[in-house]
C-alpha cells in the first residue's frame, strides 16, 4: 500500500464522520437509516474511485487475449485477432491471458519487458530488401573488395544491386530468385576513408540504399633479404620490383667462392656475409634459393631456422623439388601438381616454391598478375606485426542513439578511450573496465550522437576510424534480426514454461472502475432527491 | 403605351446586366484563388487559370439565371416592389388593340407612376458582395505575388551596396570560326564559347561587354595571359583571334572578375586509310595463268584525296645475286582533293612491268590527302615461279629417292602439254584432240597412282560422287549401312591411319585435286587450260619432296686463345666484391596524393582543412594539366574541383570531380604487406612455449 492509499482512506474517513454528524444532527429524522447508508455507500464509492481495487483470479476466464503489433504487420489477420482480442500498447503492464505478436516481432528491449504471459508469434513475410550482408571494413591498398551477402526478392521480376563509389558505378549484379546470395567486387582506387553506396533497384524504383564505409590503409612496408646461389633474373626482377613498391630489399648473390654481389634497394648498407640472430631480427621476409641453403653453413643454418622458430621470421625457398610432411598446398597448377605450398615451423612460416620463372610474366606486361602472385606469398610468410592497439565496435551496424559496445585490445595499462564525434575535434572520454581474465581486453559502452565516421584513439595512440549509420539504415537487416530473435526467443521461453509448474500462479486483477461510479452517482441521487421529498 | 414598354424593357436589360457582372466578378474571385492555390502546387501556368475562370463564369451563369429575365418576369418583379402599379403593369405588356377601357385608363395611370417611381435595385446587394470577394481576392494575388518577388530586389540592393557599380559580365559574344582551306568547309559562327574546329582553323573572338572596361584577358589553359584589344573607344567589344594548333580550355578575365573555363577541342586532320580489295596478300601466278592482274582499291580521308598512286618493286634473281627494281605506277583517276573517297582500279600488267619467272614484284600502294598527310598500304607480293627449275632434276640426285617415276610422269605431261599445244597449227583437230585425250589419260593413271597412297580407290574426283554412290541402286534406298560407308570417312582404316602425317596427306590430296582439274581439260580438248594444273600439281610434289629433308649450314666459331699459365689457380684476390645500393624517397608520390584526394573529397564538407588543402591542390593541378590534353575528358572535372576548393561547389561537384580523378588514376596494384596481430600481451607466445615444452 502507497501512501496515495492512506491518504484517501483518512480522507475519506473524515469525510465520512463530518458527513454522519450532519445526518444525525438533522431536524428532519424521516428516513434517516436510508440516508446514513447512502451516505457510507458515497463516500465508499468516491474512496474506491481512487484506489487501485483489484482481486485475485487463477484463471482470466472472460477476459480478451492481447494483440501486440509490430512494424510490418498484415493489416488483415491484425483485424482478425483484433476481432476477438484487444490491442495492447503497453507491454510493461500486461492483464491479457495470452498475447499474440504480430509483425516483424520484438525487439530486445521489448522481450525483456513482457511477464510471464503465453506469447505466440505471426511473422510476417520479408519484404524486398539485403537480409545479410558482410565486406571488410579495412583493406589493403590493391586489395580486392568484395560485399558479400543475401537479399530478399518479393518483387516476382529481377532486381539489381548497384555499387557506387567514388562518383561512378563500380559493380552490378542482377537477383531473380525470391532468396538470393550476391557478390559485388571492386578495387577500391582510393587511400583512407570513403563511403560507398550500394542500392537496390526494381526497374526503376530504388527500394533500398545504404552506406558501405571502407577504408583503405597504405601497405606496411616489408624489410626482405634475398639470398641466391647464383645471379638470375628472378631475384633481379623480384628486387626490382619490391624496390618500386617502396619495401627494403637487401639481395645476396653468390658470384664465386666467398664472393658475393649486394644490392641494398631502399635500405642502408649493412654486412649480410654472416646471418646473425641481430640481422635477421631487422628481417620480415628471407628469400632464398635451396642451393644457397645447402651450402650454407651449419652455424648460419641453425641461426636462420631458430629466427623462423622463435621469432615468427617467414622463409621462401625456391626451386626445390622436395616435399615436407605437414605442408599445405598454396597454388595449384592446370594438372594439380602443387606450386607452392606452405608449412608452419614453430611461430614463423615456411613456403616452397616451384615456381622459377615468374620474371616472364613481368616481360609479357602481366604486370597484375605477377604482382597478385608475389603479394600472395610474402604475405603469408612475413612476420606479423604486432599493432598496439585494436579497436572493436558491437553491433555491427551501430546505429545513431543506440548504445554501442566498446572493446579495445592493448598491452597498456589503464587506457582511456578517446572519441570523437564530427569536425568539432571535441572527444569524449570512454572509461574502459578491464576484462577479469584476459588482462588486455577493455570494454566501455558508447552511445554515439552523430551518423558517419567516427574517430577512436587512446591519449597517445593511433586514430582507429569507425562508422555509425543513421537511424532507419539497414531496416531489413533489423527486421530480420528482430523476427529471427523473437522466434528464438519464444522458443527459449516455451522450454522455460514447460519446465515451470503449470496453473500455478495467481493474478491481480483490476475491478473496473464503472462500478464504483455508479455506486457514487446513484447514492448521490438518493440523497439529493430524498430532500425534495 | 410604348414608353412604359421602354422603361419596362430598360429595367430588364439593366438588370441581366448586372446579373452577369455579378457573375464575373463572383467567378473571377473564385478562379484567382483557386488558381493561387494551384500554382502553389505547381500548376501555375495562365492558361489553367484561364479555364478555370471559364469553367467557373458556367457554372455561375447556370446558377444565377438573370440573363433569362424575361419583360414579363419584369413586370411582375415591378408590380411586387412598387405598390403604387397596382399589379398591373403586366398591362403595359399587351397590345393596346386587346385592352378593355378600363384596363387602357389604367395603364395610362401606371404609365405616369412608373415614370415618376425610385426603380428597385435587387442586384445591388449581389454587386457589391461580388465586387468585395473579387477585390479580396486581387488583394490576395497582390500579396503573394509581392512575397514571391521580394527576394530577388533584396539581393539586387545589397549587391549595390557592396559594389557600387555593375560587376562585369558578357553580354553578347560572337565566335567566328574560320576552318583551313583544306578542310572545304563553309565558315561559321557560334554563341556558344565551347568551341570545337578542326585544326589550323582561325578563330575570332568578338565579346561584348556590359560595362566599360579596362582590360580584358584570354587565360589560356591556365598558363598564358593573353590582353585583349578594344574595338572601339567605348571598351566595350573586344576582340582577339588564334589559329587553333591544339586543344586546351580558356577563361576569361573582364577586369577582376574571372568566367567559368570553356574549351577549345581540336579535330585533327587524319591521313587517307587505304584498303587493297584485290589481289589477296600473297598471289602466285603460274605458267599459262593471266599475266595482267587487276588491282582494286579503296582510299578514304576525312576531307579529301589528293594523289594515290602504286610503288612497284621487282625483285629479280635468287641467293645474293638479287636485284631491285622500283617503278611508281599511277591510277586511273583523277583526284581533285576534294573527294573524301575513292574507289580506284588498275591492272598490273607482269609483262609490261618486265617481271619474269622466278621474279616476285611487291608493291604497296601510297595515298596523300589535301592537307599533305601520306599514309602507305601494306606490302602485297605477286610472285611468278620459275618453270625452269621445277624441272630439273637436280633435287632428286641428292639425297633419298622417295617417288622419281611419278615426278617424272608429271613433268612429262607438262612437256607433252607443251609440245602439243606448240604443234597445234601443224596437226589436224583430231589428231590434236586425240593427243589430249591421251594426255588426259596420262593424267588419270598418274593421279590413280598417287590416290593408293592416300588410299583411295575410287577413279572419279571431284564432288558429288557420294550422293550417286549411295543411291545408285532402288533395292539400296534406306540401307543404312550403304549410306553411312558413302559418307564416313574411315578412321580405323589401319593404312589410312598410318601411311603419311596429316599435313602431308593434305597436300597430296590437293595435288590429287590439280591433277582431276588437269585431266578434266585435257579430256576436254583444252590443254591450254590444263596447264597451270599441271604446273600446280608439279609444284605441290616438288614441295613434298623437299618436306623430307632436312638441311644444316655448317658454321664455324673461333674462340679466344687461353693462356695456360694463368688457368685454374682459384686465386681470388683482387677481385671485389659489387654493392649496388640505392636510398629511400620519403615523399609520397603523385599518384598516392591523387588516391588520398579521392578521400578527402567524400570527408570535407565547407571549409578545407590545410593539410587537405594541399593535397586538393595537387589534384587540381594534376586534373588541369590533363584538361589541357583533353578537355572534353576532364574539364568538367577540373571546374567542379576549382569550385570546390574557391568554396561555391554545387552539390554535384564531388561527383564531377571524383569521376576526373578516378580517370587519371590507374587501377591500384596489389602490394605484400604483413598483417598487424592485436596485442595480447604475450599470452599467444606464452602458450607456444607451453606447447613446444610437451
Amino acid at each position: 500500500m502507497s501512501y496515495w492509499n492512506y491518504i484517501v482512506v483518512c480522507l475519506s474517513l473524515s469525510l465520512l464522520v463530518i458527513l454522519l454528524w450532519w445526518e444525525i444532527r438533522r431536524v428532519n429524522k424521516a428516513r434517516r437509516t436510508g440516508r446514513i447508508m447512502a451516505t457510507i455507500l458515497l463516500i465508499a464509492g468516491l474512496a474506491a474511485i481512487a484506489l487501485p481495487i483489484t482481486y485475485n483470479s487463477t484463471s482470466a476466464t472472460g477476459s480478451k487475449e492481447g494483440v501486440f503489433l509490430t512494424e510490418g504487420y498484415d493489416p488483415d489477420s491484425a483485424r482478425i485477432y483484433l476481432s476477438s482480442g484487444v490491442e495492447v500498447k503497453d507491454l510493461q503492464d500486461l492483464h491479457v491471458p495470452a498475447l499474440h505478436v504480430l509483425g516483424y516481432g520484438l525487439t530486445e528491449e521489448e522481450r525483456a519487458a513482457i511477464s510471464d504471459v503465453p506469447v505466440s508469434f505471426h511473422p510476417s513475410s520479408m519484404r524486398t530488401g539485403i537480409g545479410s550482408l558482410h565486406w571488410e571494413k579495412q583493406l589493403l591498398s590493391g586489395q580486392l573488395f568484395r560485399i558479400q551477402g543475401s537479399i530478399y526478392n518479393t518483387t516476382g521480376g529481377p532486381v539489381r544491386l548497384l555499387l557506387f563509389g567514388l562518383g561512378s558505378l563500380l559493380d552490378s549484379t542482377e537477383v531473380a530468385s525470391k532468396e538470393e546470395d550476391f557478390e559485388l567486387r571492386t578495387v577500391p582506387a582510393h587511400t583512407d576513408l570513403a563511403v560507398y553506396r550500394l542500392a537496390v533497384v526494381a526497374g526503376k524504383d530504388t527500394l533500398e540504399q545504404e552506406s558501405i564505409p571502407v577504408e583503405v590503409l597504405p601497405a606496411k612496408e616489408l624489410k626482405i633479404l634475398v639470398l641466391a646461389a647464383s645471379p638470375d633474373f628472378e631475384n633481379r626482377f623480384l628486387a626490382g620490383w619490391l624496390s618500386e613498391k617502396g619495401h627494403g630489399v637487401v639481395v645476396r648473390t653468390a658470384i664465386s667462392k666467398d664472393k658475393y654481389d649486394h644490392a641494398y634497394l631502399n635500405t642502408p648498407a649493412t654486412t649480410v656475409d654472416h646471418l646473425s640472430p641481430s640481422l635477421l631480427d631487422k628481417f620480415d621476409v628471407v628469400i632464398a634459393d635451396a642451393a644457397e641453403l645447402r651450402t650454407m653453413g651449419a652455424s648460419e643454418h641453425a641461426v636462420l631456422w631458430n629466427a623462423i622458430a622463435e621469432k615468427g621470421l617467414g622463409l621462401v625457398i625456391k626451386g626445390d623439388s622436395l616435399s615436407k610432411p605437414g605442408e599445405r598446398s598454396m597454388l595449384r597448377d592446370s594438372l594439380n601438381r602443387i606450386l607452392v605450398s606452405e608449412s608452419m615451423y614453430g611461430a614463423g612460416k615456411i613456403l616452397l616454391t616451384r615456381l622459377t620463372a615468374t620474371y616472364t610474366r613481368l616481360l609479357a606486361g602481366e604486370r597484375k598478375e605477377y604482382a597478385a602472385l608475389w603479394t600472395r606469398i610474402l604475405r603469408q610468410a612475413a612476420r606479423k606485426g604486432e599493432a598496439t592497439e585494436h579497436w572493436h565496435f558491437s553491433p555491427a551496424l551501430p546505429e545513431v542513439d543506440h548504445p554501442v559496445n566498446v572493446l579495445l585490445q592493448t598491452a597498456a595499462s589503464m587506457p582511456t578511450g578517446w572519441l570523437e564525434e564530427g569536425d568539432d575535434e571535441t572527444f569524449v572520454y570512454v572509461y574502459l573496465a578491464q576484462h577479469p581474465y584476459l588482462p588486455f581486453y577493455w570494454s566501455g559502452i558508447y552511445w554515439p550522437r552523430t551518423p558517419g565516421w567516427h574517430a577512436a584513439h587512446t591519449e597517445n595512440g593511433e586514430y582507429g576510424w569507425w562508422y555509425v549509420w543513421k537511424k532507419g539504415d539497414w531496416a531489413p537487416i533489423h527486421r530480420r534480426e528482430r523476427l529471427e530473435g523473437t522466434q528464438r526467443w519464444i522458443a527459449a521461453r516455451g522450454e522455460r514454461r514447460a519446465a515451470a509448474t503449470e496453473g500455478g500462479g495467481m493474478r491481480k486483477l483490476l475491478v473496473a472502475k464503472g462500478w464504483f461510479y455508479l455506486l457514487f452517482v446513484l447514492s448521490g441521487l438518493f440523497l439529493w432527491v430524498e430532500r425534495r421529498i | 403605351m410604348a414608353k412604359g414598354v421602354n422603361i419596362l424593357s430598360s429595367v430588364r436589360r439593366r438588370w441581366m446586366l448586372e446579373g452577369i457582372v455579378f457573375c464575373v466578378l463572383l467567378s473571377l474571385a473564385v478562379s484567382l484563388a483557386l488558381w493561387l492555390l494551384l500554382s502553389r502546387w505547381g500548376y501555375g501556368s495562365p492558361l489553367y487559370g484561364i479555364l478555370l475562370f471559364g469553367m467557373l463564369m458556367l457554372a455561375a451563369l447556370m446558377l444565377f439565371r438573370s440573363w433569362r429575365i424575361t419583360l414579363a418576369d419584369t413586370a411582375r418583379a415591378l408590380d411586387r416592389w412598387l405598390p403604387e402599379l397596382e399589379e398591373s403593369s403586366h398591362l403595359l405588356l399587351r397590345p393596346e388593340h386587346e385592352l378593355g377601357a378600363l384596363e387602357k385608363l389604367q395603364v395610362v395611370r401606371i404609365e405616369g407612376r412608373l415614370g415618376q417611381a425610385r426603380l428597385p435595385h435587387p442586384f445591388r446587394k449581389r454587386l457589391i458582395i461580388g465586387s468585395c470577394l473579387a477585390v479580396m481576392a486581387i488583394g490576395l494575388w497582390a500579396f503573394i505575388g509581392g512575397v514571391r518577388s521580394a527576394a530577388a530586389p533584396v539581393e539586387v540592393i545589397s549587391m549595390h551596396r557592396e559594389t557600387p557599380k555593375t560587376l562585369p559580365a558578357i553580354q553578347a559574344v560572337q565566335v567566328r570560326v574560320t576552318p583551313p582551306a583544306y578542310t572545304g568547309r563553309p565558315v561559321r559562327s557560334q554563341q556558344d564559347l565551347d568551341i570545337q574546329v578542326e585544326e589550323g582553323a582561325l578563330i575570332t573572338w568578338e565579346i561584348q561587354t556590359n560595362i566599360a572596361l579596362d582590360s580584358v584577358q584570354f587565360i589560356l589553359s591556365d598558363s598564358a595571359h593573353i590582353p585583349l584589344h578594344a574595338a572601339g573607344a567605348e571598351r566595350k567589344v573586344w576582340r582577339w583571334s588564334t589559329i587553333a594548333a591544339h586543344s586546351g580550355f580558356y577563361q576569361l578575365q573582364m577586369g577582376q572578375e574571372l568566367s567559368d573555363l570553356y574549351k577549345i577541342e581540336v579535330i585533327r586532320d587524319e591521313a587517307p586509310r587505304i584498303v587493297i580489295r584485290t589481289p589477296k596478300l600473297y598471289t602466285v601466278v603460274d605458267i599459262g595463268e593471266s599475266r595482267k592482274i587487276p588491282l582494286t582499291a579503296n582510299v578514304q580521308d576525312d576531307y579529301g584525296v589528293r594523289d594515290a598512286t602504286i610503288v612497284a618493286t621487282i625483285a629479280t634473281g635468287s641467293g645474293e645475286a638479287v636485284k631491285f627494281k622500283e617503278q611508281t605506277l599511277p591510277f586511273n583517276t583523277v583526284f581533285t582533293g576534294n573527294v573524301p573517297a575513292y574507289d580506284l582500279h588498275q591492272t598490273l600488267n607482269l609483262d609490261a612491268l618486265g617481271v619474269h619467272p622466278g621474279d616476285e614484284l611487291y608493291f604497296y600502294c601510297k595515298a596523300k590527302d589535301n592537307h599533305g598527310a601520306e599514309s602507305r598500304s601494306d606490302m602485297y607480293i605477286i610472285s611468278l615461279p620459275d618453270t625452269a627449275k621445277l624441272m630439273s632434276l637436280e633435287g632428286l640426285t641428292l639425297g633419298v629417292n622417295i617417288r622419281p617415276e611419278l615426278f617424272r610422269s608429271q613433268r612429262q605431261i607438262i612437256i607433252e602439254t607443251e609440245q602439243l599445244l606448240h604443234n597445234k597449227d601443224s596437226v589436224s583437230v583430231q589428231a590434236f584432240n586425240d593427243k589430249s585425250n591421251d594426255l588426259g589419260v596420262d593424267q588419270k593413271l598418274l593421279r590413280l597412282r598417287y590416290g593408293k597412297f592416300l588410299g583411295e580407290e575410287a577413279e572419279e574426283g571431284g564432288a558429288g560422287e557420294s550422293f550417286k554412290k549411295a543411291g545408285d541402286s532402288p533395292a539400296d534406298f534406306g540401307n543404312a549401312g550403304k549410306v553411312l560407308d558413302a559418307f564416313t570417312d574411315k578412321h580405323d582404316n589401319a593404312e589410312d591411319a598410318t601411311y603419311f602425317e596429316p599435313a602431308i596427306k593434305q597436300q597430296l590430296k590437293a595435288t590429287l585435286n590439280e591433277m582431276w582439274n588437269a585431266e578434266l581439260r585435257l579430256r576436254t580438248f583444252k590443254p591450254q587450260e590444263a596447264l597451270p594444273y599441271e604446273y600446280k600439281a608439279l609444284r605441290l610434289l616438288k614441295d613434298l619432296q623437299q618436306k623430307s629433308r632436312a638441311y644444316v649450314a655448317k658454321t664455324g666459331v673461333k674462340l679466344t686463345p687461353l693462356d695456360p699459365a694463368k688457368r685454374l689457380k682459384g686465386i681470388l684476390d683482387g677481385i671485389g666484391q659489387p654493392v649496388m645500393q640505392t636510398g629511400k624517397t620519403q615523399e609520397f608520390s603523385t599518384e598516392d596524393k591523387l588516391r588520398k584526394a579521392l578521400s578527402v573529397l567524400e570527408v570535407i564538407h565547407g571549409s578545407i582543412p590545410a593539410p587537405f588543402l594541399e593535397i586538393l591542390r595537387e589534384a587540381e593541378r594534376q586534373l588541369g594539366r590533363q584538361a589541357a590534353e583533353h578537355p572534353a575528358e576532364y574539364l568538367t572535372g577540373f571546374q567542379a574541383l576549382k569550385r570546390i576548393l574557391a568554396g561555391t561547389s554545387t552539390p554535384t561537384d564531388t561527383r564531377l570531380a571524383q569521376q576526373a580523378l578516378r580517370k587519371l588514376v590507374p587501377m591500384p596494384e596489389s602490394n605484400p604487406s604483413a598483417p598487424n596481430t592485436p596485442a595480447d600481451a604475450g599470452l599467444s607466445e606464452l602458450y607456444f612455449n607451453k606447447v613446444k615444452k610437451q
